[in-house]
């Protein structure tokens, strides 16, 4: 095939000079000559197919030095006009080239980072090279055999921060784009699939205890062709208000012309999770404990517990080593398998797309299936008509289990239920019955029984789908008319029985729960695209367009207790006691107008304008400004690039061969947040046979969105042959207007909202790629990414301090945004006499005692109150980021992933349950060195009934340093090309996820989400802990 | 083709250019009811205001611990909750969540609000002048009655009457507990002080509303009283209770006045089925629960249930049993507000007898306490014979529960300042006997120490309710009138 292509290049090379010899006396021509050399090697290219772009030229082709000759019949305006370089394999390039001078071209290969780069952009694909702002082409072709159920994963390779919700199978990502830039509107960023502003509404809380829903893993990483992000103003400003968080565009994989291709892809593995907590396993220890616990409150209970008489007819049932976190963990399959088929003639184009994943989770007894199907189809409907279909219905059901603070969650409960007891009842000859155990009397589940009985079960179907219609209407515009839809329905299914489970709330009850949690969208898009170049140097395009969403969330959730038996488990048999019911819902609407402009001067000099103007029904009506009566929120921006490859005259030989420096600014509003905050409204209150209203909120309808100011510079560069790329990016976010809930005083009774306080935060980020050898037979490709930022508070009249149950978060000027706020810990007062010398009490008056923790006394009052609370800890990491290398080696290749945080604080609220000493909860085996002796110097406290002096209050003791560096992924793939005999991609690879972690974190992982806002950053309320996984797989094309 | 393409998709563009965008991004929200569907005719206007007494169920459990946990004759029992104990020992911490003053500025206001609301209705004559002027005097009392609970909880009370915004919030005046906040309420209420409210009560509902003139006079009165205007206090108590107009409006409401049956005072308190007892009839205002519409209060749980958290301190048992009624012929039915209870819950083995259902209601005001306030300014008014009038008064109420009389010398009025005194003690300790429990006793004790100008009434008195280790820093924090207010934490 390729000599044939050689040929037939040669031929025409041939023909080419023949005609220009031909035509060489003409009047108006020129000619442009040059060499095209491989960037990877400098060698010449044979065959390159050379046009121009914006005038119409015979083509012409390299020569076996890579020479080439181009003629141009041009009325003579310019002597300058751009050349489009093309070859398969490498990356379509495009030069200025001016009459006279002889060009010197490098074509980079598909794959390797360069400025020529293709960047899906909105309304267009553009070159890297052009762009004046901070966009990110997320480059996952090293993780293409990615397992994760989700695409969120494959962002690990950019510089956004993602966080995986949990080890629990079908449980999503947290997102986060240069930081947090608000406290109580929307923190995600905004997610564009194929042209559809998705509305990515996420329930906060469904009927399942800690899940995380998201609804981005509806999307199949195996469909997705591009990932592009947008992260500052100019790019992002494009999707007006909602876009103030970043951008991900995601572009599917395209219907292609050509032969009809099927892609198989298919793997198996397990999932695992070896880490465990070293919890109290030895009845010498947990008994001994329990009876000081119970002294300490002047009571003796549970006497069969305490008996040491083999002949008591309960002592085996009573005397086991039993290892729960064993209980609770086992292996879990995964298997999936996804085939995709594409292909088209002329006219008609379609993309299919099935799978199928089953996905096992490594608490046992949890899984997640899910099925997608995606449909992309391109029709040319007239010459000067295009319509685009893109459509993806998934439907998933998942057995999951409680997560966070519930009875029913068996991780925890695995830690803090005592190991003398047994999973199964044994009688007095120490025979083990087929029975299992109820619920102990400490007070704890019978983990065996969660894992086994508890149905926590969710089904979720998820549709997303938009047509376009683009239309030419000249050669320079088009038009665009799109409508899409967007469905997302939970069904959950909650039902904990009533033997095995410690129910405190309904003693001895079962309880039931369902809920129903939907979200829906229609949204509309108007658009005119303009392209054009002038005088071949002055290129120039423009977008302008409305769109318009309108979003309806409705949630349903019921809960009862107490079905006649465990056998029932409908609400309908439920007892009238007990029953609760809650739910809302809710429209949004709004719409978008934008308009945005490029011109480049030959490519050197870049301006972008864009400028965006919202409406929606969250605002309030009084806000400003206001057009016509009507709030609206501008978004302006603009972004300035200078090329200065050419001016300081770098070339691919030197050291640096291409140098870009970008700067970019405007504002972005921020119109995602609660829609009742600014209006005015009232709600039922029932008042006894009758229900009247009232005014929960005062409104504010001047209640102002939130204005997020944007700076970023950047550079790209490229060294030593373009063999390294350099992207550096330093930006500057300051958010005003930030909505702020607390109250100015008490008079505010109600809940007011009102706009103080801004948020700053500066931070940088910095990527490098870099083909360290590459040689036909061995090649090390590495990239580094890093990314830091810091977020401080200013403008606030008084502290906000938020309060997220177990501790609280301070929002302070001068402090960074979100910091735990709590209690300095000096250590344990070793002996009376130190306490009484220290002279400390309790805010109600009690003496702090040998034994009880020494908290830092600020004010120096002896009295250890809230005025003593200080910041302990900022969740927010000094720097994060992310390690990937692949080596290759012939046929084979190692693709080692590995991501890394550090310098960020987690509150272990696990760790809180397991060495408080209040109670009968089994505890980490540090609580054996707590204090007992007067005298005795240790860091754990005494144990104490209740803990009365609040020894377990949220301070430092609780907060962790949770750095870490993981290997995220480490994949080795065997090319099956040779062997097979096949030209096309098939591969066999083997996976290994999360199979080392260094960190010091005493939990089960560092590494957890339960909400996407900076209220919930850093809090670890005990999440399933994240799989550890062996995977093997297959690719074919056929 | 193209052509008409472009052209249809122009016409629709355009077409939704000129569809106003206001109204496209205004949302009508099915979860809330906007201010125009909230009083959009009579009989919405009237339900809507039944959201604020809704919103008077969550000053239950704040006003009991404020004005009974914190006095003599409650302590909190070994398994309380932290935050109760805090009101029994008289000091707080900020994460309390029985001390925020926010719930009784949600009612002032809500009733603002409803107010503006009424008056922009009135003005648009979507509203008639008799209805406004009954909606606005019910409004006003509220208002007052809430601004009036709070003054005697925190000793300062944000007065303000308007609809707040963040710029006329600066200038809400807060005022402490005294003349010029007294005498604002009063003019407020004035408004109200000839209306006439009860055409409005047609309705079921209302039985369980009770808002009337009786209370507006119970509210103005209580304002006098606390401003030492005892003879127009005087007057406003006996017009709840005494005044014939009312006899024949409300037949045999007010049956303390009429007869002083004995059955009449325990169904107040102690029948179950509230509404078909005559407790209707003696309460002037109540705020009522229903559980079958899951409204409940904590008062239950706190006083009856198993491990209750509050019960009567032992000084006070034991004094009760010694002043009480002994003889088993005549039972002295106040002897039902306390009975005997659970050992295993600490000190306290008797528990208050006085919430025996967790949605039955709170009565904020009732004829007998009215009554026993009315012998008190009587007790101080300029009549020679107010004194031993009282004195006689309140013998006379006191046989309606079977309680011995009261012995005294005709002599011993000659004194009148040493008998006013002697009988101030003897209408306090009667006001214990009778409506303990009830959430007074604080303002109670409050009100004299301040008219002798003894802060060591009420320390000696909270004090005695201590172990006796602690008694003396109680009594010592207490003796500075600032503490005898709870602290807000903002």
């Amino acid at each position: 095939m390729d000599k044939i292509m050689n040929r037939c290049f040669r031929l025409s090379v041939l023909l080419l000079l023949l005609v220009s010899s031909m035509t060489v006396n003409g009047q108006d021509q020129k000619v442009i000559e040059g060499y095209v050399f491989a960037a990877e090697n400098n060698s010449p290219m044979e065959g390159i197919k050379v046009s121009a772009k914006h005038i119409k030229v015979k083509s012409a082709s390299t020569d076996e030095n890579g020479f080439f000759k181009l003629e141009v019949k041009e009325p003579g305006k310019t002597s300058t006009l751009m050349l489009i370089f093309s070859y398969p394999g490498y990356q379509v390039k495009e030069q200025y080239g001016t009459v006279g001078e002889t060009m010197q071209v490098h074509l980079s290969r598909i794959g390797d980072y360069t400025a020529d780069q293709a960047v899906y952009f909105p309304y267009d694909v553009k070159k890297q090279r052009v762009l004046t702002s901070a966009v990110e082409n997320v480059d996952f072709s090293n993780s293409s055999q990615v397992l994760s159920s989700n695409f969120e994963q494959l962002l690990d390779h950019s510089s956004a921060r993602i966080i995986s919700a949990s080890g629990a199978p079908g449980e999503g990502n947290v997102i986060n784009i240069r930081g947090y830039s608000s406290i109580f509107a929307e923190a995600k960023p905004l997610v564009v699939i194929d042209g559809q502003v998705l509305g990515n509404y996420r329930f906060e809380e469904t009927s399942i205890d800690g899940y995380f829903h998201d609804p981005l893993i509806n999307i199949d990483p195996r469909n997705i062709e591009a990932i592009t992000i947008l992260k500052d103003a100019p790019s992002a400003a494009l999707y007006g208000a909602s876009a103030s968080n970043g951008v991900i565009l995601i572009k599917t994989k395209e219907a292609k012309v050509g032969k009809t291709e099927f892609d198989i892809n298919s793997h198996y593995g397990t999932n695992y999770m070896n880490k465990r907590i070293p919890v109290i396993k030895s009845s010498d220890y947990i008994k001994p404990y329990l009876l000081e616990q119970m002294y300490s409150n002047g009571f003796f209970m549970f006497e069969d517990y305490f008996i040491e008489d083999p002949e008591f007819n309960q002592y085996y049932r009573y005397n086991n080593v039993s290892d729960w976190q064993e209980t609770t963990f086992g292996m879990g399959n995964s298997a999936g398998v996804n085939i995709n088929v594409r292909g088209g003639d002329a006219i008609a184009k379609y993309f299919l797309s099935g799978g199928y994943l089953h996905d096992e989770g490594s608490v046992d007894n949890t899984h997640y299936n899910r099925f997608n199907a995606r449909f992309n189809a391109d029709i040319d409907m007239a010459e000067w008509l295009t319509a685009t279909a893109n459509m993806g219905v998934t439907y998933s059901n998942g057995k999951l289990m409680q997560q966070g603070l519930s009875y029913a969650n068996p991780v925890l409960t695995s830690l803090v239920k005592s190991p003398f007891l047994a999973p199964f009842l044994i009688d007095s000859n120490n025979v083990e019955l087929p029975l299992t155990e109820d619920a102990d009397i400490l007070g704890f589940s019978n983990p065996y029984e969660i894992i086994n009985s508890s149905e926590v079960n969710l089904s979720a179907y998820n549709f997303m789908g938009t047509i376009n219609f683009n239309v030419q209407i000249t050669d320079h515009l088009q038009g665009n008319v799109r409508g899409s839809s967007e469905m997302n329905k939970l069904n959950e299914n909650v039902f904990i029985p009533n033997h095995g489970f410690f129910n405190n709330d309904y003693p001895d009850l079962n309880q039931v729960r369902k809920g129903i949690s939907s979200f829906s969208r229609l949204s509309t898009e108007f658009n005119l695209v303009y392209r054009n170049t002038f005088s071949g140097v002055h290129n120039l395009s423009g977008t302008g367009g409305v769109r318009t969403y309108s979003d309806e969330i409705i949630q349903d959730i019921g809960t009862g207790v107490g079905t006649p038996s465990d056998e029932f488990k409908d609400l309908g048999t439920t007892l009238d006691d007990g029953r609760t019911k809650s739910g809302y819902q809710f429209f949004r609407k709004g719409f978008n107008s934008f308009l945005s402009a490029s011109y480049n001067f030959r490519e050197q000099l870049f301006v972008d304008l864009t400028f965006s103007a919202d409406a929606s029904s969250n605002m309030g009506m009084e806000a400003t400004p206001r057009i016509n009566g009507m709030p609206v929120a501008f978004s302006p921006a603009i972004g300035l690039g200078w090329d200065l490859s050419r001016p300081m005259g770098l070339s691919y030989t030197a050291f640096l061969n291409y140098f870009k420096v970008r700067i970019s600014g405007g504002q972005m509003a921020n119109t995602s947040y609660d829609p009742y905050i600014s209006k005015n409204f009232y709600l039922p209150r029932q008042y006894y046979t009758a229900t009247g209203y009232i005014k929960p909120i005062l409104e504010n309808e001047a209640l102002q969105w939130e204005k997020t100011n944007k700076v970023n510079l950047g550079s790209d560069m490229s060294f030593a042959r373009q063999k390294l790329f350099v992207t550096l990016d330093v930006y500057y976010h300051n958010t005003q207007d930030l909505l702020n809930s607390f109250n100015k005083n008490v008079t505010f009774g109600n809940e007011y909202w009102d706009n103080e306080g801004q948020v700053n935060t500066l931070g940088s980020e910095l990527s490098v790629r870099l083909r360290a050898y590459d040689s036909k037979v061995f090649k090390w490709h590495t990239e580094l990414r890093m990314a830091q930022y810091t977020s401080v508070i200013a403008g606030m009249d008084r502290d906000l301090i938020y309060d997220f149950g177990a501790g609280q978060k301070l929002f302070s000027n001068r402090q960074p945004a979100g910091a735990f706020y709590g209690y300095e810990v000096v250590g344990v007062i070793a002996s009376a006499e130190d306490a009484e010398q220290l002279n400390l009490s309790h805010s109600n008056g009690s003496k702090f005692k040998a034994g009880d923790i020494q908290f830092r006394d600020q004010d120096d009052n002896n009295i250890i109150d809230d005025v003593d609370k200080v910041v302990i800890g900022n969740p927010a990491p000094d720097f994060f980021g992310g390690w990937v290398n692949k080596i290759t080696l012939g046929q084979f290749s190692l693709v080692t992933d590995i991501s890394f945080v550090v310098g960020n604080d987690i509150y272990n609220h696990t760790r809180r349950e397991l060495e408080s000493m209040s109670g009968f909860e089994n505890q980490s085996t540090a609580t054996l060195r707590r204090w007992q002796i007067d005298g005795q110097e240790t860091d754990m406290p005494t144990a104490v009934w209740g803990d009365p002096m609040g020894n377990s209050r949220f301070s430092e003791r609780w907060i962790e340093d949770g750095s870490y560096i993981r290997l995220k992924r480490v994949t080795l793939q065997v090319d099956l090309k040779k062997w097979l005999k096949t030209s096309n991609n098939s591969e066999l690879y083997i996976t290994g996820i999360n199979l080392l972690t260094l960190d010091n974190y005493l939990g089960y992982d560092p590494e957890f989400a339960y909400g996407s806002s900076i209220l919930w950053e850093g809090i670890d309320y005990c999440k399933f802990p994240q799989n550890r996984s062996v995977m093997v797989g297959v690719k074919f094309r056929l | 083709m193209k052509m008409y393409f472009i052209i249809i998709v122009g016409f629709a563009f355009t077409l939704l250019s000129l569809t106003s965008c206001e109204d496209w991004i205004e949302v009508d929200q099915p979860d809330v009811i906007e201010q125009e569907q909230a009083f959009s005719d009579k009989n919405s206007t009237r339900l809507a205001m039944l959201g604020l007494y809704g919103l008077m169920t969550d000053l239950v459990e704040p006003m009991f611990l404020a004005g009974e946990v914190r006095a003599d004759l409650v302590t909190a029992t070994k398994s309380a909750d932290a935050y109760i104990k805090e009101f029994s020992n008289n000091s707080f911490s900020a994460s309390n969540p029985y001390i925020s003053p926010k719930p009784f500025y949600t009612l002032i206001n809500n009733t603002n609000d409803f107010l503006h609301r009424f008056e922009v209705m009135q003005t648009n004559q979507e509203m008639d002048s008799i209805e406004y002027v009954q909606y606005k005097s019910e409004l006003i009392a509220i208002r007052v009655w809430t601004q009036h609970q709070i003054a005697k909880i925190y000793g300062t009370c944000d007065y303000y009457t308007q609809v707040l915004t963040p710029e006329n919030s600066e200038e809400v005046e807060t005022l402490p507990y005294g003349t010029e906040l007294l005498e604002k309420l009063l003019s407020d209420i004035m408004y109200c002080d000839t209306t006439t409210f009860t055409s409005v009560y047609d309705s079921e509902i209302w039985n369980s509303v009770r808002f009337s003139d009786y209370f507006v006079n119970a509210i103005m009165a209580e304002l006098y009283l606390d401003l030492g205007e005892y003879d127009l206090a005087y007057e406003k108590f006996e017009e709840v209770t005494r005044i014939g107009d009312y006899e024949s409006r409300a037949a045999h409401r007010f049956s303390l006045s009429l007869s002083l049956r004995e059955e009449v005072w325990m169904e107040e308190l102690f029948l179950d089925n509230w509404e078909s007892s005559r407790l209707i009839d003696n309460a002037i205002f109540i705020i009522a629960f229903d559980n079958n519409y899951n409204q409940s209060h904590e008062l239950f749980s706190w006083t009856k249930s198993l491990n209750y958290q509050v019960a009567p301190a032992t000084w006070y048992y034991d004094y009760f049993n010694e002043h009480a009624n002994a003889n088993p012929e005549k039972f002295d039915y106040r002897f039902l507000s306390m009975q005997d209870g659970d050992d295993n819950i600490g000190l306290n083995n008797y528990y208050i007898n006085k919430y025996s259902e967790d949605d039955r209601p709170y009565i904020v005001a009732r004829t007998a306490r009215l009554e026993l306030l009315r012998y008190y300014c009587m007790n101080h008014i300029e009549d020679e014979d107010g004194t031993y009038d009282a004195y006689r008064d309140l013998n006379d109420i006191r046989s309606r529960v079977n309680a011995p009389m009261i012995e005294a010398s005709f002599t011993m009025f000659n004194e009148r300042d040493s008998a006013m005194l002697w009988l101030e003690d003897r209408i306090i300790e009667e006001m214990a006997f009778e409506t303990g429990f009830e959430g007074h006793r604080w303002y109670d004790l409050m009100r004299i120490a301040k008219r002798r100008n003894d802060p060591a009434y009420l320390a000696d008195k909270v004090a005695q309710k201590y172990p006796e280790n602690t008694r003396e820093e109680i009594r010592e924090r207490l003796m500075d009138p600032e503490n005898w207010y709870i602290p807000i934490f903002d």
